[in-house]
């Protein structure tokens, strides 16, 4: 099976609203993926902005939007990390060039320090785990 | 004059037997220029002529501004088929160009006098990509591979959904699909 790296850009496939067909979209890889792992954890490069994350705007036509392999302009949202099942992975095709990667990590830290923890805890802190009795 | 100096100029005027694509002016250009480059493709010095890279910027910026005013997915009158095949064309030898550069010595060291040139190309092969992809969602070109979706049952695509929906906004948005095309 394939391994992806950190900063790699994968395809997603993503079911449309009426959950009949599935379409491809693209996300940034967020740690290494080796071939026996079965989730990989991603960051999805979207269309507008997500609400209070932190984002960075690649322009179509870019020299970091052809390393991405962004074919249309998006945003690399911090703080949206989204752990999926490995059979939803389609392909690679780009990587995150290193400037931008260094520049999304950053505001990524940014993030989690304003909001107490990364995703993962963010989640563990607004569903704790029952009282043991 | 050698054939390895060899300018965009020189390589245009002795190439009038080529049939004119129905491109823009710049792009045309272009397509022409890249026909005759890819045997000159791994010659240095014709990688580092001024002349080739200004072509080439020319040709990123009007690639560019194709593809931000492109409305071919926005309105009723499907694009020219021809055009497709224009551009599907310059990928190719777009692609071998990028593969033939000679970006890096023979030990291994990067040519720093290649390093604008290197990154022209791979914008133009780029934006070539992204038109191609366009393109073909437009005319709703039918080889498109499907993502596999029909072997999930309803409960995983509907989990799967619901894990990206409050941080994938705008997923839905029709002119992503260009990726299925990829």
């Amino acid at each position: 099976m394939t391994t992806f790296d950190r900063g790699d850009t994968v395809l997603i496939s993503y079911p449309d609203e009426d959950g009949g067909g599935m379409h491809l979209r693209p996300a940034l890889v967020l740690h290494n993926v080796l071939p026996n792992d079965s989730v990989i954890a991603v960051v999805p490069i979207t269309p507008d902005p997500v609400h209070l994350s932190p984002s960075i705007f690649v322009q179509e036509g870019s020299f970091e939007a052809a390393r991405l392999g962004l074919i249309t302009s998006g945003y690399l949202n911090a703080c949206s990390e989204v752990v999926v099942d490995r059979k939803f992975v389609n392909r690679k095709i780009g990587k995150c060039p290193w400037r931008l990667m260094q520049e999304f990590l950053s505001s990524q830290q940014c993030s989690n320090r304003d909001w107490g923890g990364s995703g993962a805890d963010r989640f563990l802190m607004s569903h704790p785990s029952p009282p043991i009795r | 004059m050698s054939q390895a100096y060899s300018t965009a100029g020189d390589l245009l005027k002795s190439a009038p037997e080529l049939e004119a694509a129905p491109l823009p002016p710049e792009v045309a250009e272009l397509a022409v220029f890249v026909r005759r480059a890819r045997s000159l493709g791994n010659q240095v010095a014709f990688w580092r002529s001024k002349a080739n890279l200004s072509l080439l910027k020319s040709a990123t910026q009007a690639m560019r501004a194709v593809l931000l005013s492109a409305t071919w997915d926005s309105t009723d009158d499907p694009p020219n088929p021809a055009l497709l095949g224009a551009y599907k064309e310059l990928l190719v030898n777009l692609n071998a160009i990028v593969e033939s550069i000679p970006f890096s010595s023979r030990v291994g060291v990067l040519r720093r006098s290649l390093i604008d040139t290197f990154q022209q190309v791979f914008v133009l092969r780029h934006l070539c990509q992204a038109i191609v992809c366009r393109l073909r969602m437009a005319l709703q070109e039918s080889d498109a591979p499907s993502p596999a979706g029909s072997l999930l049952d309803a409960d995983t695509k509907r989990a799967h959904r619901a894990a990206f929906q409050s941080v994938a906004g705008g997923w839905d948005n029709q002119r992503w699909n260009a990726y299925d095309y990829l």
